[in-house]
């Protein structure tokens, strides 16, 4: 479409400085054409002002006065100065190296005690209920409703035969002596056990039902191998644990109308057979753990929950190095040891279900293994010093390496590559991803050289990334 | 960083603590705001003041935890309402001294003088190139400083700092198509002062733009 004079004249500054649209711009040109019939007069008029604007440019080009020039330059570079000192002192000793540390050696050991005492918390709150334990207790001791009945005849068959065999596979093998006197005291209880443990069996604190019954299909493994033991073997064992004091004690309470908590023992102890072995299990894991480092140490506070319901001498066994020394104080080998711990956690609840049930069945004397109840407390006490061990050993673990990956993290060309994009993203002024960047760099390595950098353009970024308004003074009025 | 990097990320730089960005916004921007300040205040040496009051104030809000400037907005409108803005009110401040030499004293009194007499007698300052070329500069100068400040301003934000006309219209405060039309005034009373220049200086001149 043709342009008139008026046209291109309303359109003449920007055709000057080049700020045509472009739809119009073919159109302006045809207009000025120096042939074809363009317009003389507008051309004249563009011309003019052409060179207008080229004389007028040669007196704007001067250069501004080198003593401002300085002045500005001193004052910018001062301003910073004067301003740097502040965040730098901020930031390096009390900033997130600190943070570090306390992070490394506490939060997760707080943690998993917290989560421990938590789960012990909410688990003896839903299984200790005194009411039903006591009821429980007595069911277990009077001539038994149901379930009573049903295992103690089943498992006396077994123990039987046992007492020819068992002595000499004892002698040959001590130590698989104690999964094997394991075998009878969960024999005799150990539907009973399983039962009253998927019910709710008090000592399970953290020994869910799951656990249970798994500990009662170990148990029935169990029974399929060899397993037997002399009255006389059975006999030493009580004596040797109606001696510590916290057999003692378990027999005390035992005398007396159980208490909640106690009540339960027996039923807990006779799924032990199973427990022993998960046990030995989780021991030889956090055996290993330990040996990685900081990992058993994330994995002990599992193991110590689980533990809470087993009896005490198993827990101290899974605890490894703690556990076997408190094992071996008592009974030397942990091996020897642990079927005095079985025959510890039966007792309670022959001797408070009569004499003569404990000797009408064989089984019953060995079986008894149930946890005394003060030795639960014993063995929480002994968790938790395992876990403050525990504890340590990671505290320690953790600080070097968290300060080795630092050192890694400082050598340049792990660096590179994101203080790279960060410097890149702030260049291209994407606040919010620079912002980001940085603060990813800092995260991760604090005490750079360069972070007194990063955390100015940390800032800055963050700052940019307000919404502005365009203009900053106020135009005064003209 | 490289050398591309945009006011704004400089500016960024600069508030984060390094100094090289400011310096390369310096760089930059100090010819333009010096030649903008030392046309629109008409005195070279307010002109001074002017120029490193204007950076300080960049150097200033760089400091502040409440900056004027916002990483969002483009630094060189904000940088020339700060040059505009502080030469306009020097000069209300000055008024009064300012109105005694509205229409020019001592030097500009002389200039005004040369001014008329090179308007006269050109084909005699062409016969010296360098005398031509010493007047020439005189004339433009006096010719730019003749505009109307609203013209003035508006014509140097788009000479000295190629200011687009819609970003002149912000940091003026008024319209685009006002911008415009301020602007062509402009040139065509320096076209009406520098006419007989033009003659000459246009030859050269004139062909340079075109070809550009």
């Amino acid at each position: 479409m043709a342009k008139s004079c008026e046209d291109v004249s309303a359109r003449m500054m920007e055709l000057l400085y080049g700020e045509l649209p472009e739809g119009e711009r073919a159109a302006i040109e045809a207009h000025l054409e120096t042939d074809a019939g363009g317009c003389a007069r507008c051309r004249a008029e563009l011309a003019g002002l052409r060179s207008t604007r080229a004389i007028a440019r040669q007196v704007l080009d001067e250069t501004p006065p080198a003593s401002a020039h300085q002045a500005i330059l001193r004052a910018a570079a001062a301003a910073v100065a004067g301003r740097q000192p502040a965040p730098e002192k901020r930031a390096e000793p009390a900033g997130p190296s600190f943070w570090d540390r306390l992070r490394a050696r506490w939060t997760l050991p707080t943690l998993a005690t917290v989560g421990a005492v938590a789960v012990f918390l909410l688990a003896s709150k839903i299984f200790l209920e005194p009411e039903k334990t006591y009821e429980r207790g007595r069911q277990g001791l009077v001539p038994p409703p149901v379930e009573a009945p049903a295992p103690a005849p089943a498992t006396a068959g077994e123990p039987a035969t046992a007492p020819a065999t068992a002595p000499e596979a004892e002698r040959s093998a001590p130590s698989a002596a104690a999964s094997r006197v394991a075998v009878p005291a969960a024999d005799v209880p150990a539907d009973g056990k399983a039962t009253a443990r998927a019910h709710g069996g008090p000592g399970a604190a953290g020994g869910l039902s799951e656990i249970g019954s798994g500990a009662a299909q170990l148990a029935n493994k169990r029974r399929a191998a060899p397993e037997r033991r002399t009255k006389e073997e059975n006999e030493v064992a009580r004596e040797e644990y109606a001696e510590p004091p916290t057999a003692r004690r378990a027999d005390r309470a035992f005398a007396q109308p159980p208490p909640p908590r106690s009540a339960a023992p027996a039923p807990v102890a006779a799924a032990d057979d199973g427990d022993v072995l998960l046990d030995r299990q989780l021991s030889t894991r956090s055996r290993q753990n330990e040996g990685r480092g900081s990992g058993g140490g994330a994995y002990d506070p599992r193991l110590a929950e689980k533990k809470s319901s087993a009896p005490a001498k198993s827990t101290a066994k899974g605890f490894g190095g703690l556990g076997n020394d408190l094992v071996g104080g008592t009974g030397g080998p942990a091996g020897q040891a642990s079927p005095g711990t079985l025959a510890k956690a039966a007792p309670p609840r022959e001797r408070n279900a009569g004499a003569s049930r404990a000797e009408s069945a064989p089984v019953a004397a060995p079986a008894p293994a149930a946890p005394p109840p003060a030795s639960a407390p014993m063995a929480a006490k002994r968790d938790h010093r395992d876990e403050a061990a525990s504890e340590e050993a990671m505290a320690d673990e953790e600080a070097p390496v968290a300060r080795s990956k630092k050192e890694s993290d400082k050598s340049a060309r792990k660096a590179e590559t994101p203080v790279a994009r960060a410097d890149r993203l702030f260049s291209e002024g994407r606040w919010a991803e620079a912002a980001a960047a940085y603060r990813d760099l800092l995260r991760r390595d604090p005490r750079n050289a360069d972070a007194g950098r990063w955390r100015q353009r940390l800032a800055a970024a963050e700052a940019a990334l307000v919404p502005s308004a365009p203009t900053a003074a106020p135009p005064p009025p003209h | 960083m490289d050398g591309d990097e945009s006011d704004e990320a400089l500016m960024t730089a600069y508030r984060a603590g390094e100094v090289r960005a400011f310096e390369r916004l310096l760089a930059r921007h100090e010819k333009p705001v010096w030649n903008f300040l030392r046309r629109f205040s008409r005195d070279a040496e307010a002109a001074e003041d002017l120029l490193q009051e204007v950076f300080l104030r960049v150097v200033k809000d760089a400091q502040e935890s409440k900056a004027a400037w916002k990483g969002g907005a483009k630094f060189s409108t904000w940088l020339y309402t700060i040059a505009r803005n502080l030469c306009i009110d020097r000069a209300r401040r000055a008024v009064h001294r300012e109105a005694a030499s509205l229409d020019g004293s001592g030097p500009a009194g002389t200039e005004s003088t040369e001014t008329l007499h090179d308007r006269i007698a050109s084909t005699d300052a062409l016969a010296d190139a360098v005398v031509a070329d010493r007047q020439a500069a005189r004339r433009i100068d006096r010719a730019i400083a003749d505009l109307p400040d609203e013209q003035r301003e508006v014509f140097l934000m788009r000479e000295v700092m190629e200011l687009p006309f819609a970003e002149i219209a912000t940091v003026v405060g008024a319209s685009e198509p006002t911008v415009k039309s301020r602007m062509r005034y402009a040139l065509e009373k320096l076209r009406g002062a520098l006419a007989d220049l033009g003659a000459v200086v246009i030859s050269g001149a004139a062909e340079s733009t075109r070809s550009g």
